[in-house]
């Protein structure tokens, strides 16, 4: 039809001021009836109901969960979180030492970005992006993401005083503080993960801050390794690689041994696109910590090494993110795991 | 029920919750269906077949109830010598004249007597209307052992003694044990101490034979003892909000209100002769004359007169049949200029929709009122056919009228369901914008012809100009006050206009107006009782205080029936209106539908005339013999018994007789309106049953514009059995191609086991289901399933025939230059098979010469 | 303030949705769009976040008892709806405080508050909650807190034709539910059962304000079968972050030491 006042409204049509939605939950458009935009791309049925339900009832095979709502920023904020809270710890260890002053003060540096950077991609992924302060209003000690949001806020706050105060001794404290910090940074996430319905993410509660605290330490080396570091440094950083990264391996190892206990939850990690990240990330930290195994000191390496890793640890955080996302659509899954 | 009255069906959940047993039967598995206790799949179109076995089961198992028959029905009554059954006469009933293709009724009357119908069809007898004879009913003879062969009980019986269980399974596709069941189930609630009621709607109406679906529930119910008693009855569910109030107070061609008939042009010359012709000389029709003189002072106010037969003159005399398709049919043919459309949709609602349009094509102007503009106001614009490029809108010369009209919640004004409950409704909001009321237009529409007229002296235009039309206004839109209205059509003595009590008031000298003498006491002292909502906790269960109840606030008719013929209740369980010996009336819980001191025993004498002639024990008072008719002797143009005919459209041979379908039937011959093979046409196959869904209400026009419904039902569908899309090769969620030689639509496929094959004569026989509320307007579309049906009617109140044809169906979209009859080129008539449908003395009927439709021939056959 | 909630019984549901446009026309939802899914007569699908009542379509070939039909086939609906659990997983996880617990003891997120962290969303172990992508927020069902607060019933219940939904204190609801369910049990329907009534039938929502009487196991209503709020069991979570802390800070010592003695 094209009616004059036809305009896109619900109602009558007669005149769209009549038929306006209003109110408190009228806050969305109407959606163009053409183009249903659900949350999942969900076909056409084509089986006759009455006889699929059979044995394993669900719905149409519909999604019972919602999937994550989350875009790219919070992965990439995993990481960011990640390397700051390594990097706090590694800071703190290395106050006051001498010949890695250097050292400290990129961790310092990497604490203050990730913790600055950090709380900008959240506000990113935000529905409504000006109320990112409201993340601060309570304190729920029942959830992951305000003790997050608190420990981030105030991590960002002691690495910026931790700047300021540099190799001061009275940075001592405001090290530990960092670092403590840090320890919750590196580890919430994978808790934040652990504490939802997800199939994947709830079956896999218990590997994943493991996995999160062991790729932030390998994702922190890995930063540091591509840095010109003076011998003494480049050892700590070798070390600290080395470890992070078995354990980030260990981690993996753990976290799939958990999801493989009920054989649909782990069918993300194995099947489509997020099992390829997956694999992906696997692969390039196992390349990243066969280059640091190759002996010898060169920049290439260092390069080499830290770049394979900091990929795969940031694609890790994708895998997961999507895999979630993948595990919330199959309603078996979900059915597994809350029995 | 559930599926297209959930707010009505909350009384079925809970009779359910109390213990009641519901069946349903229907070809489909519906939401209905989901609740009941028992699903009968039923071929479409045999329902007859269905319930005269149950009649049969019921006479055959002695299970009905003596007391009552006897008491209370014709069955003790003589039937005419000349009267021949269809047992007789192959699927005919005497009186068949192949001269004027219809019954003469005359063969069918009690022995030596002539009962005329309560009301209603007498203008369908061709001829001058024999005048009432009802005090002889007297003389007539009865048998109250039920033996004579010519007793009604006894023809009764013979005429549904072929109807047997494995007729049901042969004709109807349902399993001889389902059917027991449920003939079963339905005995043993009947009786002293029980129940059972019926509920239909236009599954049974829809039909070429009808009436006599729900005359055959009728005679079930009677032989059961189950009207007028409490959880009785028998509920037609109408289409929606107030139709039984647009019968009541008619929108229909061939009455007035009150159920008063439209004076006839050729023979109710004047208002005497109107009078003999429709009063009755026993029950309540005898008070026939007060009803229309008080009609006329209402209309015509000071200006009706005993002198000029209170205006009787200016009332329209109709010369035939008006109905729908009739006028329709008129327009395609240019015959009808003019053409209002007030809240409907017949573009879509209506059966041939392409012919439809074609009418309104040949129309100089038309009037649509609905809330946006529908598929009836845009037909000249983007119908299926001017997209095709059969019909180029700058050829069509219809001027057309759009107004937008206020919604129920916009406007005062009543609802009459189908308990004949009047229930009143406040305007929450003003109507937006340019939107009224149909009462604002309707009022203003007289005013305005009111003042065009007012200098004419013409003799003509007094109907205008006397015309009574004071209606006070409110606001500033003028908007007439409806309870003005309902003061009028309670009625007002005059020229006090003190409003009346109840219709007992009414007078015949013009000393009382009434608009509608059957709603007179709904604004009984000044107050409008349809809008008291006394809740049910405050008052007996039968709830007397909540709305008004036609008539004389009665909610159960007949109710006279609840007490045996001694005036004590049948059972204490079922105890409702009783005869209080010391009181020496009838009491009880509502208002008794009978004369409150008429004692039990009561027995008319020698002359008694009008409502004396009704003795202690008829409790129909509407009837004129007082008595419940198992059989009609009169009234009915198809028979006075049901008899199971087949679609004019079948896929099966009558199993049951050699005349094939209703011959009586209205059928319409004209190269747009072609028909099938009377059964097994091979191009189309399957059954088809058009129906509605929960989420749209009827044509769409007030649902397909919201959102909020259209996301639940996007879109047109078929429902197909599994067995059938794997013959056809239809997928679920694909499209299929429904076709008649009428049209042809796509829908998208719902495969379902709702839907299942039937098993009779050895042949599986497919259904397919089509939802009627699509089509090209709006914000959910979809082809119109009426493009498939066909102009075809039962004979006594000229319903098409949709719930049951033949179709065509097959894999994949429309082709985009889809046929139509009715435009584009013409489908050829495939008249050659006509003989089948009826036997040799049926098949060379005038077509279109039922009742005094003169010049129907003219009208339908295409220049 | 007494817990209201929904006692809501699909054995007198007949489909008819009217509580999903009642539902809509009060909050003012706007319609999802149009969508022939394929599924029965469910085009709607799920809940979500414009739509607070979600009536689901069940075809099953064969009978429930006490049913007759020619052939074995029966049709299960369900008005679907956001549950108020007594420990509610979107509660617990909302950082912002936006959901509440009102003095109806329902659930509510606070539109004023909510900044649309989506946490909320994978918290809720039953798949309600949502956030639109037009406004950014989280919307759920409110359990017409706006018409409790006037005294009304939600609007829901108060449309629905057959009393499926039924309004009430959360004490009440139970004893009319046992009796509903004795009551079908009497007449042999021994298929039915309550689903998520009782802190001891499903104790990982300690029991749910909206509850229901269910025809059939609950997957095929695509409701899980024994939903467990995720906060109950986050306690490993952290026991195991704390452990892989300390280990992260023993790795980075050591790192420190060995890596800088070795050159």
């Amino acid at each position: 039809m094209n009616l004059p006042w036809k305009r896109e409204t619900v109602g009558r049509e007669l005149n769209p001021q009549w038929t306006v939605l209003s109110g408190e939950g009228a806050g969305q458009k109407l959606r163009q009836p053409e183009l249903r935009k659900g949350t999942w791309p969900v076909p056409i049925w084509h089986q006759v109901p009455s006889v699929t339900a059979e044995p394993h009832p669900d719905y149409y095979r519909l999604p019972l969960l919602k999937e994550p709502v989350w875009i790219w920023s919070v992965p990439a904020y995993f990481y960011l979180g990640g390397v700051a809270g390594g990097s706090a710890v590694l800071a703190a260890v290395l106050h006051g030492l001498k010949s890695t002053e250097d050292l400290a003060a990129a961790c310092k540096m990497l604490a203050f970005l990730g913790t600055t950077v950090g709380p900008g991609l959240l506000t990113w992924d935000l529905g409504r992006k000006f109320r990112f302060i409201n993340m601060l209003r309570v304190f729920r000690p029942t959830s992951p993401m305000s003790i997050g949001s608190w420990s981030l806020a105030a991590t960002g706050l002691l690495a910026s005083l931790s700047l300021l105060q540099g190799e001061k001794p009275s940075g001592q404290i405001t090290g530990w503080g960092l670092a403590a910090g840090g320890l919750v940074l590196a580890g919430y996430t994978g808790v934040l993960l652990g504490n939802t319905a997800n199939p994947l993410w709830h079956e896999t509660r218990r590997g994943l801050p493991v996995l999160f605290v062991a790729s932030s330490l390998a994702s922190t080396a890995a930063v540091l390794e591509m840095l010109p570091l003076n011998n003494m440094e480049a050892g700590v950083v070798r070390q600290l690689g080395l470890m992070g990264k078995a354990a980030e391996l260990a981690a993996i190892a753990a976290v799939e041994g958990e999801a493989a206990r009920k054989p649909l939850v782990a069918q993300p990690l194995q099947k489509g696109r997020s099992s390829a990240l997956w694999r992906g990330a696997k692969a390039l930290i196992v390349a990243g910590m066969a280059v640091s195994l190759i002996p010898g000191r060169w920049r290439g390496k260092h390069l080499l090494g830290g770049g394979l890793t900091t990929v795969g640890s940031i694609m890790l955080r994708y895998a997961l993110l999507e895999a979630g996302k993948e595990s919330a659509r199959e309603p078996q899954a979900v059915f597994a795991v809350q029995k | 029920m559930a599926e297209c009255h959930p707010v009505g069906f909350q009384w079925v959940m809970e009779a359910k919750r109390r213990g009641a047993t519901i069946i349903h039967v229907d070809p489909r598995f519906t939401r209905t269906s989901a609740v009941a206790d028992i699903h009968v799949p039923i071929r479409a179109g045999s329902d007859i077949a269905f319930l005269g076995a149950i009649v049969n089961h019921i006479i055959q198992n002695d299970r009905w109830f003596r007391e009552y028959v006897v008491n209370y029905t014709n069955a003790a009554a003589i039937v005419s010598d000349d009267f021949l059954d269809t047992e007789d006469l192959d699927g005919l009933f005497s009186g068949w004249d192949e001269e004027s293709g219809q019954y003469d009724p005359a063969s069918w009357q009690y022995k030596g007597v002539e009962v005329t119908p309560a009301a209603g069809h007498r203008e369908m007898f061709s001829g001058e209307p024999r005048s009432e004879r009802g005090a002889m009913i007297s003389a007539e003879e009865y048998d109250e052992t039920l033996t004579n062969p010519k007793c009604v009980f006894q023809i009764v019986k013979r005429h549904f003694s072929r109807y047997t269980p494995e007729v049901v399974e042969e004709a109807c596709g349902i399993p001889r044990e389902l059917f027991s069941k449920v003939a079963e189930a339905l005995c043993a609630n009947s009786g002293r101490e029980r129940t059972s009621a019926f509920c239909y709607a236009v599954g049974w109406t829809q039909h070429t034979v009808g009436v006599q679906y729900i005359r055959t529930a009728a005679i079930i119910q009677l032989l059961l003892g189950n009207i007028g008693r409490p959880g009785g009855g028998i509920m037609a569910l109408r289409g929606h909000a107030s139709i039984q109030g647009s019968t009541d107070i008619p929108t229909l061609y061939n009455m007035l209100p009150g159920y008063l008939p439209m004076p006839k042009a050729s023979y109710d010359t004047d208002l005497k002769k109107y009078i003999e012709y429709n009063e009755s000389a026993s029950g309540w029709w005898s008070e026939f004359p007060k009803y229309i003189v008080s009609l006329l002072k209402a209309w015509y106010g000071d200006a009706a007169t005993a002198d000029n037969d209170w205006g009787y003159h200016y009332l329209p005399h109709i010369s035939g049949d008006h109905s729908h398709m009739v006028t329709v049919s008129a327009m395609a043919d240019g015959v009808v200029k003019g053409y209002f459309v007030i809240g409907e949709n017949p573009a879509v609602g209506s059966m041939n929709t392409a012919l439809q349009r074609k009418g309104m094509r040949q129309l100089e102007w038309l009037v649509v009122r609905d809330f946006a503009p529908t598929e009836t106001a845009e037909f000249w614009r983007t119908a299926p056919e001017v997209k095709r490029g059969d019909v180029k809108p700058e050829e069509i010369g219809t001027e057309v009228f759009f107004f937008p009209c206020a919604a129920h919640t916009e406007k005062d004004g009543s609802f009459t369901n189908t308990q004949r409950l009047l229930q009143w409704h406040h305007k929450a909001v003003e109507p937006p914008g340019d939107c009224r009321s149909d009462l604002h237009f309707t009022f203003h529409l007289g005013r305005k012809l009111k003042a065009l007229y007012q200098d004419s002296k013409a003799a003509k235009d007094r109907p205008i100009l006397d015309l009574a039309w004071q209606y006070r206004t409110i606001g500033p839109h003028e908007e007439p006050d409806a309870e003005e209205v309902l003061a009028e059509i309670n009625g007002y003595t005059l020229p006090d206009r003190k409003p009346l009590a109840a219709y007992t008031e009414l007078e015949k000298d013009g000393s009382t107006a009434c608009g509608c003498w059957i709603y007179s006491g709904c604004r009984k002292d000044g107050i409008n009782q349809t809008a008291r909502r006394k809740p049910e906790s405050e008052q007996s269960w039968v709830a007397p205080e909540w709305g008004w109840a036609w008539p004389a606030n009665r909610r159960l008719l007949y109710n006279r029936a609840s007490a045996d013929p001694d005036g004590k209740p049948w059972s204490e369980r079922k105890r409702y209106i009783w005869w209080d010996e010391g009181e020496r009336k009838w009491t009880g819980f509502d208002t008794p539908d009978f004369i409150a001191t008429r004692p039990p025993d009561y027995r008319p004498g020698e002359g008694a005339k009008g409502i004396d002639t009704l003795s202690g024990i008829d409790p129909f008072i509407m009837q004129a013999e007082g008595k419940a008719w198992l059989y009609d002797p009169s009234g009915l143009l198809d028979g006075p018994l049901p008899t199971h005919y087949e679609p004019q459209e079948s896929v099966l041979q009558n199993p049951l007789y050699g005349q094939q379908c209703n011959p009586a039937r209205m059928e319409w011959v004209r190269r747009d309106n072609p028909y099938h093979k009377a059964w097994g046409d091979p191009r189309y196959p399957f059954i088809a049953t058009t129906y509605r869904l929960t989420e749209h209400h009827t044509a769409g026009g007030m649902s397909r514009w919201l959102p909020w419904l259209n996301e639940l039902q996007p879109e047109m569908f078929v429902e197909v059995s599994p067995e059938l899309a794997g013959l056809r090769g239809l997928i679920n969620g694909g499209w299929a191609t429904v076709s008649t030689i009428r049209g042809e639509i796509e829908a998208r496929v719902l495969v379902t086991e709702r839907m299942r094959p039937l098993v009779m004569q050895g042949r599986i026989m497919h259904q397919v289901g089509l939802p009627y509320h699509w089509s090209w307007v709006g914000r959910s579309t979809g082809d119109a399933a009426n493009e498939l049906t066909a102009f075809i009617a039962d004979p006594n109140v000229s319903i098409e025939e949709s719930k049951a044809f033949s179709v065509q169906i097959v894999a994949g979209r429309r082709p985009e230059e889809r046929r139509a009859a009715a435009a584009g080129p013409l489908a050829e008539t495939e008249l050659g098979d006509a003989g089948q449908r009826d036997l040799p003395p049926v098949q060379h009927k005038p077509v279109g010469r039922h009742g005094l439709r003169a010049g129907k021939t003219e009208l339908t056959e295409e220049a | 303030m007494a817990a209201t909630g929904f006692f809501t019984d699909t054995s007198v549901c007949i489909g008819c949705k009217a509580c999903e446009v009642a539902c809509k026309q009060w909050n003012q939802l706007p319609a999802d769009g149009n969508f022939f899914s394929g599924r029965s007569y469910d085009n709607t699908l799920h809940l979500e976040s414009t739509t607070w009542r979600h009536v689901a379509f069940v075809e099953q070939n064969r009978n429930l008892s006490g049913q007759t039909t020619a052939q074995p086939f029966s049709w299960l609906f369900l008005s679907d709806v956001c549950k108020h659990c007594r420990r509610a997983g979107c509660l617990e996880a909302c950082p912002t405080g936006a959901i509440v617990r009102t003095e109806f003891e329902s659930v509510y997120v606070q539109p004023d508050v909510c900044n649309g962290c989506g946490y909320c969303v994978v918290a809720c172990p039953f798949g309600v909650i949502n956030r639109r992508n037009d406004d950014g927020r989280a919307w759920k069902c409110t359990l017409c807190y706006d018409r409790q607060r006037q005294g009304m019933e939600p609007a829901c219940a108060k449309t629905c034709p057959t009393d499926s939904i039924f309004f009430g204190p959360v004490d009440e609801l139970r004893n009319r539910a046992e009796a509903r369910l004795a009551e079908l049990h009497r007449q042999g329907r021994q298929e039915a059962w309550l689903y998520g009534m009782t802190a001891e039938e499903q104790p990982g929502t300690e029991g749910l304000h909206a509850f229901f009487l269910l025809l059939h196991a609950p997957e095929a209503y695509n409701l899980p079968p024994s939903p467990v709020v995720p906060t109950k069991t986050i306690g490993t979570s952290w026991l195991a972050m704390g452990l892989a802390a300390a280990g992260m800070v023993a790795v980075t010592v050591a790192a420190v030491r060995h890596g800088g003695e070795r050159t």
